[in-house]
């Protein structure tokens, strides 16, 4: 069944908003209410300060010094009631460094105090109290916080609470915030590069250019999250990552623009710009709301991004293209919860959810683009494939053709030799045995031994030239020319022809000089017919058998001595034709008359 | 009645002298000239009263047989042309047919044969050998360009029929019997085949002609 479209574009949207929901549920995982959440301090900007003011957390302390770089909280704890059991403080983010002092005692620290400004924007931090540290009645902790100027100074409500439950929370919010945000952040470089390279071949498939971008920005940009001490100068790391944050939008968004067909060059140059805007106002802003304000424009670019793809989404006619509908919709959601907390509305916990959703959206994007890069170059190796098949079909017809030319050439070679002989034997020695014929007879020797010779002479060179036509294979064509030929000279002497010819197989092998063979086995049967039997009828049959074709040619003459010598030799000679072609020859002659078969293959041997 | 003037054209003496002895002495026959040459034999053409038979070589000195029997086509009446060949090959044959000859000789045939397959020439039976037959069936073989220019040049199934058994080696009484029709008709379907072979001949001329140009076509 085919969802109703409107239907089909409703759910996707709300499968979208669960997701973002689910993704939201999950990075604001708060402790159980068995911990207690400590909500109230007092706050100073250094240790000695006497005038401490009571504050709720979560706090942001930025507010109150704009260029300070340490804050001080100090927290008064009633002991835990029940069981004792080991205790520990947890905080869900604290923006940057942190150090925990508890009645007195150093707790441990996050980052580093003295060199640049480290960050912990989205880490959890675990802080265990041990047993012997708690006083019975009021127990006093202090958290220290150092950032740069050019950051924010924030502090969430810290929890207490027992160890075991608190360290499973830290480590599910520090795979969450920490570990995934970074492996994305690894698997968007990695394709990035990749897309770059492919990008760097097809200049003008601007997809590949725009999520690269987008990716290898996302890739520098997440930094912010997952490295806690600085590689540069915050005057450097701080305008880098803010760069590569906000590039990492607007690449997106050009990425969309082209899938939705708006990519023209007043959208790249829009993009170019604007990327200029952002990193003059990081460069070069001095005073310390940067981080915010960028904060700020890169959310309401991801909002943008999901905006219109949702908007392409739901106009999509194909499935495929409405799908967009569930990362625009998620995005839009995504985008708008996070607002207050890079805007530093103090309601939430410092952990935005796009920095989850914005890398698994690129290297979904990268994928299904890979992915059509694969198929197309699957496709052109199968092109290719095609491409070859063909060209060897093509190469084996060619061949064909030449061989079927050739075989027409050397048949036409054949024929054009053939009338050439003719001609030289019509005008030359064909002319000669005519005329010496004539001039025989006019002597009146025309049944002399030179009379007869001449005949034989002339009788042979007419086979000769018999055998050169073409026949294609056709036994009964080669028999057919020698009934023409013999015909006459057996009416001439009185004997009757019977022809029983059959329909003969092709004979492949059949080419001039096997025909001329037959052709003189054959005239030399009726000569010796004409000369010695004295015969009143001539049979000549043809008849295929299984695997032969045998010629038989009958008289009902006087026979002869096949053991004679004299012939002997004439019977061995036609013997041996045969046996050239491939057959035999069988003679069987008595007193009432002699029957010759020639048996001849019906394929070559 | 009268005996049938024959001319031959033979430049060959000894072959000349043995054909012009024997159609004198054929019964039926009569020897109306025996020359040696094609200008002879053309002048001779345009001269006399035309002859009932025309023996002719191909081989002239000093011109070509062919080009006698084209010439004979416009007598009135028309002779019989017999071509005069040594090896009664395709090759010559169908060229003279083409060119308008009837029938064919070999040389060297007995002097009875001879003088017998003239009386049958002039009675309508025109000699064919199984090849000549074959060659035919290839040369008319229907739909080829000529056919286009020459409607009347295609063999009709029966004539194809009796080319088909003539180039499988059966002699005319053994198609009248395959066939089950009389010799007679066997023998005039081989003249009208000879005549389309003319046809063609002429169509496939005009057919060139009009291809490369040298005739232009009815309008």
């Amino acid at each position: 069944m085919v969802l109703n479209a409107g239907l089909q574009r409703s759910g996707l949207i709300v499968v979208g908003l669960l997701l973002s929901a689910g993704l939201s549920a999950l990075l604001a995982m708060a402790p159980g209410s068995e911990h207690r959440r400590l909500s109230q301090a007092l706050f100073s900007l250094s240790p000695g300060d006497e005038a401490r003011t009571a504050v709720n957390l979560p706090h942001t302390w930025r507010d109150a010094c704009s260029d300070c770089v340490m804050a001080w909280y100090e927290f008064s704890i009633a002991p835990p009631q029940g069981p004792r059991q080991p205790m520990a403080i947890y905080l869900p983010g604290v923006g940057q460094n942190a150090a925990l002092y508890f009645n007195g005692e150093f707790l441990g620290q996050a980052g580093d105090f003295q060199g640049r400004g480290g960050r912990h924007l989205t880490d959890p931090l675990l802080f265990p109290v041990a047993p012997s540290l708690w006083r019975v009645d009021d127990n006093l902790m202090f958290v220290l916080l150092r950032a740069e100027p050019a950051q924010r100074g924030f502090l969430p409500s810290p929890w207490l609470g027992p160890q075991d439950s608190l360290a499973t929370l830290h480590t599910v919010q520090n795979l969450l915030r920490q570990a995934v945000v970074r492996f994305l952040g690894l698997a968007c470089l990695v394709l990035g590069l990749v897309l770059a390279l492919i990008w760097a071949k097809r200049p003008a498939e601007h997809a590949y250019g725009w999520l690269s971008l987008a990716t290898v920005s996302w890739a520098i940009a997440q930094l912010s999250i997952t490295v806690t001490a600085p590689a540069f100068e915050p005057a450097i790391w701080e305008p880098l990552l803010n760069v590569a944050a906000t590039a990492a939008p607007i690449a997106l968004l050009g990425f969309v623009a082209h899938v939705m067909q708006l990519d023209t060059g007043r959208w790249r140059r829009g993009a170019w710009l604007m990327l200029a805007l952002t990193a003059g106002v990081a460069t070069f802003d001095p005073g310390g709301y940067t981080e915010r304000v960028m904060g700020v424009v890169v959310h309401g670019l991801y909002l943008l991004a999901g905006i219109m793809l949702m908007f392409d989404g739901w106009r999509g006619e194909t499935g495929l293209r409405r799908c967009l509908l569930l990362p625009g919709s998620a995005l839009v959601a995504l985008a708008l919860q996070d607002f207050p907390i890079v805007s530093a509305l103090p309601a939430f916990h410092y952990s935005p959810a796009l920095a989850v959703a914005v890398p698994l959206l690129l290297v979904a994007f990268t994928w299904i683009l890979l992915g059509r890069f694969i198929r197309s170059l699957e496709m052109a190796e199968l092109l290719n494939i095609d491409l070859d098949r063909l060209v060897r079909e093509k190469t084996s017809a060619l061949e064909a053709q030449f061989e079927r030319v050739q075989a027409l050439e050397r048949e036409k070679v054949i024929i054009s030799e053939r009338e050439r002989l003719m001609r030289d034997m019509h005008d030359g020695i064909g002319g000669h045995l005519v005329s010496t014929l004539a001039m025989l007879e006019k002597s009146g020797q025309q049944e002399s031994p030179v009379a007869t010779a001449v005949k034989v002479a002339l009788d042979d060179l007419r086979l000769m030239i018999d055998s050169l036509d073409p026949v294609e294979g056709d036994l009964t064509v080669v028999l057919a020319m020698f009934r023409d030929r013999v015909e006459p000279r057996l009416r001439a002497a009185n004997i009757r022809l019977q022809w029983q010819v059959e329909d003969l197989p092709e004979l492949a092998y059949l080419g001039p000089s096997s025909v001329l063979s037959i052709l003189r086995i054959l005239q030399e049967c009726v000569t010796n017919v004409l000369k010695h039997a004295q015969a009143s009828d001539l049979v000549i049959e043809a008849r295929a058998e299984d695997e032969t074709v045998s010629i038989r040619v009958t008289d009902n003459g006087r026979g002869f001595d096949t053991s004679s010598q004299g012939a002997g030799r004439g019977l061995k000679n036609l013997r041996h034709r045969a046996q050239e072609l491939g057959g035999e020859l069988r003679i069987d002659s008595a007193h009432s008359g002699t029957t010759t078969i020639l048996i001849l293959p019906s394929r070559p041997a | 009645m009268s005996s049938h003037r024959v001319l031959i054209v033979e430049d060959q003496p000894l072959t000349r002298e043995r054909l012009s002895g024997i159609v004198a002495a054929t019964p039926g026959l009569a020897l109306a000239e025996a020359l040696e040459t094609f200008s002879s034999a053309a002048a001779w053409l345009e001269s006399q009263p035309s002859p009932a038979v025309m023996l002719v070589d191909l081989g002239l000195p000093d011109g070509d047989g062919l080009d006698l029997i084209r010439m004979s086509r416009h007598l009135d009446p028309q002779p019989e042309v017999m071509v005069i060949s040594v090896f009664g090959d395709e090759r010559h044959v169908l060229a003279a047919i083409e060119a308008g000859a009837t029938g064919y000789l070999l040389k060297d045939s007995a002097a009875e044969e001879i003088g017998d397959s003239i009386l049958r020439l002039i009675d309508g039976e025109s000699p064919i050998s199984s090849s000549i037959a074959r060659h035919l069936l290839k040369r008319l073989q229907p739909g080829t360009q000529a056919a286009a220019t020459a409607p009347g040049a295609n063999l009709t199934r029966r004539e194809i029929d009796v080319l088909k058994l003539i180039a499988k080696g059966f002699a005319y009484a053994e198609i009248a019997e395959n066939l089950g029709m009389s010799p007679h008709t066997v023998t005039s379907h081989i003249k009208h085949i000879y005549r389309k072979l003319q046809v063609r001949s002429r169509g496939e001329a005009v057919f060139e002609a009009l291809q490369l140009g040298i005739i232009e076509a009815p309008r």
